[in-house]
């Protein structure tokens, strides 16, 4: 079974529309609709549509066209309905489970005939941050289609763009990679940055919301003037004074030539690209990372805009030596990271606590004291110690004397401090 | 040398209860801290099929449970029972393992009433004062009293002197000291025996004894400025303020006051003594 299987393939689901991206023959990425020759007309709109006796399904461009006639009952925003799904039909009988993979199917049925009818050997889904509560539905969907988890992976847009460009030849990725993307409600910028200095190499995503200065919908609207006033005060922003090797631009508010000239204008030292079909091909460069991995592939670690980029251990005396004992581990959602520990502090009021931040070759050693720690020498004083994470950057550590037991009561005292890490 | 020691294990719901104290045991760190403390107190029973179970499904250390387990069926020795109870935390060193062990072997070469005098000795170390009385008392009676030596006898009559004195029983805690002081030189058995006389307020009694057991003048006023010193201390933190309070109600003629007051404070004194008491069961 498995040697039929040699499709590796990524799929884009955003604003509305899917995309495809394969591995070809040559061992290079390929856009492609399964619907048309056309070059360049690779977005697949997220639409179905149905006959009243639920005989003939009709997705994509097709659908759309059809919209408005007799008979033809319609439905599109696939992605919110998922979101949403409460297992009620909302078209012909289907829940929206149903419907995303009545949608699939058909979309990966042209597919299969267009490749000749090779079968999926791996296939990764990019979705954007705001969409994960649909990830479950997606799952479903194709697991419906007998793609599962063995063969199936999501990601956010922020990996399927480090994928990309860590596919791409090292010049372009040798200083720090900027992305802007414009929705019609947002511009966001992402900026990654590469830990080099250990191995594998970490990928750390930082993520500006720029969206006050421009919006698509301002391109949409016609206010060029503005727009480019705006997207001029965000390259200010985010650009001045840092070392960044390539620029891509994508997003439906990049479509159309309006900011051209900046982008020119930024082209000094530096890549400039711009294009629709990024995170297609970035989840495509996944899915072959994943599922069919070269000899020589290099690992990365991928660190999202809200996963630490920094891990904090305690020094600690455990099983008989002395070791870093993780309290807060890197790519970890800050809001997730952080445990809790006790130990005995003996003859001692002093916690060590290392931070490393992959970023940088050396670690950082930060001392917290506990000041008026009560002092006894027969090994009962013992700690609570709590991490919090205010953001990725910013660690509130808590530490609270909890007795032991009943031998020595607890001072119910407590001790803060706030590590910038 | 100093240390942070992380702990392990989960914290038990049900806690293990050591035989001889009766401390509740949540942690694997306060039951190593406990073995070690109640080193002599430890037998059969504390290092057996209940530690098992405690150590399995409370603490969650199934592995060292399960060689625990091995250890108690094979009816191994406790040294070797202790050694693995001890070596599931990191509050001691390996060496400090080894020297508690070696410690652990001398406790169980005791003989039985030097150890009923350990556990009476832990008793009366942690308040626990009529419990340690009843031990030490068992221990006077035992008709092996003989196998102890003259100053563990003498430590056991001492300390029922310090417990009686404790109780408010002036006269019979004299007597307990007389009695260790017989069976050892200690000046501090000496000491005792006379502040239970002068507690007494047998001030002749006090005056001959002390001239005879003392050896010189020195030690009899160094003994008659400490008692000064404790009166003094007490008189300044307050403690007599009731009784000039009654002394003034009394002279201002204000019987009805005064009954109140008294009532008062004897009321105040039973609940401190009842809840001495009580502390001491």
């Amino acid at each position: 079974m498995d040697e039929e299987r040699t499709l590796i393939l990524g799929m884009d689901l955003c604003d509305g529309a899917l995309q495809l991206a394969y591995l070809d023959d040559r061992g290079e990425m390929i856009s492609v609709s399964p619907f048309t020759n056309d070059v360049g007309k690779y977005r697949i709109p997220m639409i179905v549509c149905t006959d009243r006796q639920y005989k003939e399904w009709y997705c994509g461009q097709d659908a759309r066209n059809m919209k408005g006639r007799e008979g033809i009952v319609y439905c599109d925003d696939l992605i919110e309905r998922a979101k949403d799904d409460d297992g009620e039909p909302v078209l012909g009988g289907l829940t929206p489970t149903a419907l995303f993979t009545q949608f699939f199917r058909i979309v990966l049925t042209s597919l299969r005939e267009k490749t000749g009818g090779r079968m999926i050997k791996g296939l990764t889904v990019c979705i954007k941050k705001e969409d994960e509560a649909a990830q479950p539905v997606i799952r479903a969907a194709f697991s419906q289609l007998g793609i599962d988890s063995d063969r199936l992976l999501i990601i956010t847009h922020p990996e399927s763009f480090v994928n990309y460009v860590i596919s791409q030849n090292k010049d372009i990725w040798i200083n720090d990679v900027g992305l802007f993307y414009m929705s019609m409600d947002a511009l966001d910028y992402y900026r990654l940055t590469f830990g080099r200095k250990q191995s594998p190499v970490c990928v750390v995503t930082e993520k500006t919301n720029l969206s006050s200065l421009v919006t698509g919908r301002m391109i949409a609207n016609g206010d060029i003037t503005n727009a480019v006033v705006g997207f001029k005060d965000a390259i200010s922003k985010v650009l001045t004074k840092q070392m960044v090797s390539a620029l891509y631009f994508t997003g439906p508010g990049f479509e159309s030539a309006w900011a051209d000239d900046i982008l020119k204008s930024l082209c000094n030292g530096r890549r400039i690209f711009r294009g629709q079909n990024l995170f297609v091909k970035g989840a495509g460069f996944k899915s072959r990372r994943q599922f069919s991995p070269g000899e020589d592939e290099e690992d990365f670690v991928y660190i999202a805009p809200d996963e630490l980029k920094s891990s904090i251990s305690l020094r600690a005396y455990k099983d008989g030596g002395y070791e870093e004992v993780v309290l807060a581990d890197i790519s970890t959602p800050y809001t997730k990271a952080g445990k809790d520990v006790e130990v005995i502090m003996d003859e001692t009021n002093e916690l060590d606590l290392i931070v490393h931040n992959v970023l940088k070759k050396d670690f950082v050693c930060a001392i917290m004291t506990l000041d008026n720690l009560e002092e006894r020498n027969d090994r009962s004083v013992k700690v609570r110690i709590t991490l919090q994470f205010v953001d990725r950057d910013t660690c509130m550590i808590t530490v609270r004397d909890v007795g032991f037991g009943e031998i020595r009561e607890t001072s119910y005292r407590i001790w803060e401090q706030i590590l910038k890490i | 040398m100093s240390r942070v020691i992380l702990c392990s294990g989960k914290r038990a719901v049900v806690p293990f209860v050591m035989k001889a104290s009766g401390r509740k045991v949540y942690t694997v760190e306060e039951l190593c801290y406990c073995l070690r403390d109640e080193l002599e107190t430890l037998d059969e029973k504390t290092l057996g099929k209940e530690l098992v179970e405690f150590m399995d499904f409370q603490l969650g250390l199934e592995e060292r449970a399960a060689v625990l387990k091995k250890l108690v069926n094979e009816q191994s020795d406790l040294k070797s029972r202790l050694v693995v109870v001890l070596c599931s935390s990191d509050l001691f060193t390996a060496p400090e393992i080894s020297e508690i062990c070696d410690e652990f072997e001398r406790s169980l070469m005791m003989t039985p009433l030097l150890r009923a005098k350990r556990i009476a000795d832990r008793h009366l170390f942690e308040g626990r004062n009529k419990v340690a009385l009843y031990e030490y008392r068992d221990i006077l009676s035992d008709e092996r009293i003989g196998e102890l030596t003259d100053t563990d006898l003498s430590a056991v009559l001492h300390n029922c002197g310090v417990i009686r004195m404790r109780l408010g029983y002036p006269e019979e805690a004299a007597s307990l000291f007389l009695r260790a002081y017989a069976h050892n030189d200690e000046k501090e058995t000496v000491r005792c025996y006379l502040l239970a006389l002068k507690l007494l307020g047998d001030e002749e009694r006090y005056i001959k004894e002390a001239m005879r057991l003392f050896d010189s003048g020195d030690m009899l006023k160094e003994l008659e400025d400490e008692i000064d010193n404790v009166l003094e201390r007490f008189e300044h933190s307050g403690g007599l303020d009731c009784v000039e309070r009654l002394k003034a109600l009394a002279e201002d003629n204000r019987p009805g006051e005064f009954d109140r007051l008294t009532h008062e404070i004897i009321g105040e004194l039973k609940a401190s003594y009842r809840s001495e008491l009580e502390s001491d069961e």
